[in-house]
């Protein structure tokens, strides 16, 4: 089954009387496993896509299948259960309670959840598994000033991971942050695709998009063209990738 | 430029400016009003008195046929010439009693007034009258009779309709009515006695004709009032009633009640505007932290910065205290409308007007100061704190120990309370209402339910009983014979008629009151003492020490305590059967009869009632076991089994007492406050789940995008809500008490009572109407919570 099924997906803004189609009629697929990067110019309609397709956005036609399931029918109280069990995201501001420290806020969303099986003590434990994963366990009992932006972004990810969504959303996650930092918390999202999780992510870069399975270059509201990558892997050559994905993006027009 | 931003301002914070502004008039027209009252009243009082030339020491004296002196004439006139030297001038003027009989409507019925009520001529010199329209009335002509505004409108008479006098002998008279009188020494409510006034030979005719029992007012001018009264209250004589001009001034001061309560409400209020104003200040400072870096960065000065964030509430504050000084001008006068039927009130001064708009600049004064101080803040702030973080300043305190991973409480309930203890001053405002408002509340609902509790009875001189008689005609007859046994007689003569009628009457008891020259030490005082016939001593209340129980031991009240400087042991002196007998003080009981005066003395206790001036209504006591359901059907055939009587439950009763305006008064200021209180938390928390909204959208578009559904962020943000509203509720019942003692105790001082002890139901008091202002305000919360639908996920660029 596909992880996700978008189908003549249209998402039009009226503003100051004027219809302004950001998106024209998208279609495209995502598979089980796949990191799929979503890349185009700035106003392409990148982050609507993002918001229509995880169901943050309504469209304004079109179907969006999430697992075979057309989350485009549902109202605001299944839609929010949808995002709470079966979707992560990950934002380029990383957004979290101020009154709440680390851990609470990534546990937040797995204590929200009637649909866990799991008792208090276990989701704690999974949450501990998890920020051991990502290198931050120690930022546990901090308040989220107290740390770095990276930490703070590989908290996010923990946060969006907490409920073991089906697929998990981000919206450029390594934006905000300085090169190094992005490649570590770049490098755990690769990680975490490897365990299976989907991905589709919007980003502007390159490094980023090379790290993907598959590229979808947006432009004027719709899909121009997707680069098959194929899954990352230690073995791969990362700059060989690069290097392909920069001439398929210029040929593109990027 | 400061216009264009304050234009600007306005416009995107459409609401939060005009709750404020709201809150602004209202605090203005309350204050304004009731400070105008309070000073009118008070101001008024002494213009009345000095326009009205009431003397210094007025007394009522009563005998049983007009044209016979009794031996009390003439030990008065004894009196007055032995002590010539203590008065000027003192003025004789006959009056006549009349009963409720004595008076008839036009419709045939007698009044239904039934206190005390005299008669006397346009002529006497004890004062002056005045009419509607403030003026003296010098003449009237024959056939022609004035009486007092309240009766009028208690009556439903208007100017031309026919009362008729007529007596036990035959004499009847009708008269015209020709309008109102605002009479100075008997018009306040809580004189019982009321007075009619007719030509003089009209009142030649009634007392030479109609056999009413008469008297005399005197009217003492003195430059040494005390040494009058002194030598007054040593003398034995009787009277029926006596008082200086003070005694006179503290009758008005239950009209100033309503203006007392409002006075307390205004302050509550701007507390809570100024409770408003810091959290509305200090939530915008930090919405502008980070423009107000960019400022200091760019050369403005703090205090160009301070006055850019006043202006604003400068504004507000100005313009919200003229409409609510202009608000207040017609407010004020409805409020005096209950003092006006009694009194002279001059309210439209230009004087009086100018110190209302005066008050209610000082209102604005307040507000704009305190707007001042409220940003200070501005200069610690520094320019790079703004610039490089973006962010509000808040200064992030470490978590302690409330966490969500060890707590047992669903997210949105532990968020609520982490929030209100994360951020306890962003609450102060919400929950100083809160509080506030349960004080509010709580008080006149208190005052209310004390005043008739059946088990203040004590403080009206009564032992609890199933209905009362009011039989002016029996009190009349027993009065004259100045003998205990006519009053023993009467009732016995009741009981058997209520028997035979079918009423399981158990007893009958009554309180007669004596009037009784009492000292102790240098100290002198007249003080009505009361003795019940077919009661006990015992069963009365005292508040320290035990009833008199031997005749020659005495309960004294907390008033006369204090006017005689005699406690629990002493011994004072009493002059009756003329000579000073003494009587040792072996209880203090509190009293809301007569400004809290009186003796009691024990029921077998031989006392003299040559000094009898009247008695209470008599008491009812039906057979125990009686079903209490039937209770009404006995008092509507006592009504019908004996004439010219006024049959009371336990509460007409205490609102003849205290006055029908004052109690209707106190009722209706309950029923005001609780609306204000309802409006009052409303808009608070209307505002502040606004202001909370603007911070928060950035917050709420992240929760919906981890899968917080509308619903649940609503729960969340009422759970907050509510939570700070049943603290502050619960904080505010635990002192509310001592907060009633403060404000509507001072009722109660005015009253008699020099410590009062609140009836609380706790049903009515700290569930019911607690219940509903907080299901009302938490409807309106979660209201002005339905914004949250709109918000999505991109607001999470605005999270503070």
């Amino acid at each position: 089954m596909k992880a996700l099924e978008v189908k003549d997906l249209c998402k039009t803004y009226i503003s100051n009387g004027r219809q302004n189609h950001v998106l024209k009629n998208v279609n495209f697929d995502i598979e089980e496993g796949e990191m799929v990067a979503i890349m185009g110019p700035s106003g392409s309609g990148k982050s609507t896509l993002l918001y229509s397709v995880s169901g943050m956005d309504v469209p304004t036609s079109g179907t969006v299948l999430l697992k075979g399931e057309n989350i485009t029918e549902l109202g605001e109280k299944k839609l929010a259960r949808v995002r709470l069990n079966q979707m992560g995201f990950v934002f380029q501001q990383m957004h979290m309670l101020r009154n709440l420290n680390i851990m609470d806020n990534i546990l937040l969303p797995a204590f929200q959840s009637e649909e866990t099986t799991r008792s208090r003590t276990e989701i704690v434990e999974a949450c501990r598994t998890l920020m051991r994963k990502l290198g931050i366990e120690d930022c546990a009992e901090k308040d989220i000033n107290e740390v770095s932006g990276g930490q703070l972004q590989r908290a996010c990810i923990c946060r969006s991971m907490i409920n073991n969504p089906d697929i998990l959303f981000a919206d450029e996650p390594t934006g905000a942050l300085n090169r190094s930092t992005s490649d570590d918390v770049l490098n755990e999202m690769v990680k975490i695709n490897a365990e299976g999780t989907t991905i589709m992510m919007v980003t502007h870069d390159l490094k980023v998009a090379s790290k993907s399975s598959r590229i979808l270059y947006i432009e004027d509201g719709n899909i121009k063209g997707e680069l098959e990558l194929g899954k990352f892997t230690d073995n791969d050559n990362a700059r060989e990738r690069e290097r392909k994905a920069n001439r398929w993006l210029e040929d593109m027009g990027w | 430029m400061n216009f264009k931003i304050l234009k600007k301002d306005f416009k995107r914070k459409k609401s939060t400016n005009i709750i404020l502004l709201i809150f602004v008039i209202l605090s203005s027209m309350f204050i304004s009003s009731s400070i105008k009252n309070m000073t009118v009243i008070l101001g008024g009082l002494d213009n009345f008195i000095e326009k009205a030339k009431l003397a210094d020491y007025i007394f009522l004296t009563m005998r049983e046929k007009y044209e016979e002196k009794e031996d009390n004439d003439r030990y008065i006139e004894e009196f007055l010439a032995e002590n010539r030297d203590t008065y000027q001038t003192c003025e004789k003027d006959d009056i006549l009693y009349l009963a409720k009989k004595n008076v008839i409507m036009p419709d045939g019925d007698p009044i239904s007034n039934s206190n005390t009520m005299i008669i006397n001529s346009i002529s006497i010199k004890q004062q002056e009258f005045f009419d509607e329209n403030n003026e003296i009335i010098d003449t009237l002509e024959d056939g022609k009779i004035l009486m007092p505004l309240s009766i009028m409108k208690s009556e439903n008479l208007s100017k031309g309709d026919k009362i008729k006098i007529k007596t036990d002998n035959g004499f009847v008279k009708e008269y015209e009515l020709q309008g109102g009188i605002k009479d100075c020494f008997l018009g306040s409510e809580l004189m019982g006695t009321k007075r009619f006034v007719i030509s003089d030979k009209d009142f030649d005719a009634l007392c030479n004709k109609s056999g009413l029992p008469a008297g005399y007012i005197y009217s003492i001018n003195s430059d040494d009032v005390d040494s009058f009264t002194d030598a007054y209250y040593k003398a034995g004589f009787a009277v029926v009633f006596g008082g200086d001009k003070s005694v006179v001034k503290t009758t008005y001061m239950m009209n100033m009640v309503v203006a007392g309560v409002l006075l307390i409400v205004s302050v509550c209020l701007i507390l809570i505007s100024i409770a408003m104003l810091r959290f509305i200040i200090k939530f915008s400072l930090k919405e502008n932290y980070h423009e107000i870096g960019i400022m200091k960065a760019i050369g403005l000065q703090n205090k160009s910065i301070r006055i850019l964030n006043i202006v604003k509430y400068a504004v507000i504050a100005i313009i919200g205290s003229l409409i609510g000084f202009c608000a207040g001008l017609p407010f004020g006068n409805v409020l005096l409308k209950n003092v006006t039927d009694f009194m002279i009130i001059e309210d439209s001064s230009n004087i009086i007007i100018l110190f209302q708009l005066l008050t209610s600049l000082v209102v604005a004064a307040v507000i704009i100061l305190f707007a001042y101080l409220a940003t200070n803040k501005v200069k610690k702030m520094t320019p790079m704190d703004a610039i490089r973080s973006g962010s509000d300043g808040e200064n992030y305190r470490k978590s302690k120990r409330f966490f969500l991973r060890k707590s047992k409480l669903r997210p949105t309930t532990y968020m609520a309370i982490n929030d209100v203890l994360k951020d306890k001053k962003k609450y102060i405002a919400l929950l100083i209402t809160s509080i506030v408002g349960i004080w509010l509340l709580i008080m006149p609902i208190n005052t209310v339910n004390t005043l008739t509790s059946e088990s203040m009875s004590g403080l009206f001189g009564v032992q609890r009983c199933d209905y009362f008689i009011s039989d002016e005609v029996g009190n009349t007859e027993c009065l004259v014979k100045k003998d205990r046994n006519a009053y023993v007689e009467y009732l016995d003569n009741i009981k058997k008629k209520l028997v035979n009628a079918g009423i399981p009457v158990e007893k009958m008891m009554i309180e007669v009151m004596n009037k009784y020259s009492v000292s102790h030490g240098d100290k002198n005082f007249k003080s009505l003492a009361s003795q019940g016939i077919n009661t006990k001593a015992e069963n009365y209340d005292y508040c320290k020490g035990d009833a008199p129980m031997l005749d020659n031991e005495v309960a004294i009240s907390t008033v006369v305590s204090k006017e005689i400087d005699a406690g629990i042991g002493d011994t004072i002196n009493i002059i009756m059967f003329n000579e000073k007998k003494s009587f040792v003080v072996t209880g203090i009981y509190e009293s809301m009869t007569n400004m809290g005066e009186g003796l009691r003395f024990n029921e077998n206790t031989k006392i003299d009632y040559s000094a009898v001036s009247g008695c209470f209504s008599a008491q009812v006591v039906l057979k125990e076991g009686t079903d209490p359901n039937k209770v009404s059907e006995y008092m509507r055939i006592t009504e019908e089994t004996l004439d010219d009587i006024t049959v009371q439950d336990y509460n007409e009763y205490v609102t003849s007492m205290i006055g029908k305006s004052v109690s209707d008064t106190l009722v209706a200021t309950k029923i005001l406050i609780f609306v204000m209180v309802l409006i009052i938390n409303v808009l608070v928390v209307t505002l502040m789940q606004k202001m909370f909204f603007i911070r928060e959208q950035g917050t709420i578009g992240m929760l919906k995008s981890i899968g917080f559904s509308n619903r649940q962020i609503v729960i969340w943000q009422a759970k907050r809500i509510a939570l700070v509203l049943l603290v502050g509720m619960i904080i505010g019942g635990a002192t509310a008490t001592p907060f009633s003692k403060l404000t509507a105790g001072q009722v109660f001082k005015i009253m008699g009572v020099q410590s009062i002890k609140f009836v609380i139901k706790p049903l009515e008091v700290f569930v019911m109407y607690p219940i509903v202002i907080f299901v009302i305000t938490m409807l309106f919360c979660m209201l002005s919570m339905l914004k949250v639908r709109k918000i999505n996920v991109q607001e999470m660029n605005n999270v503070e």
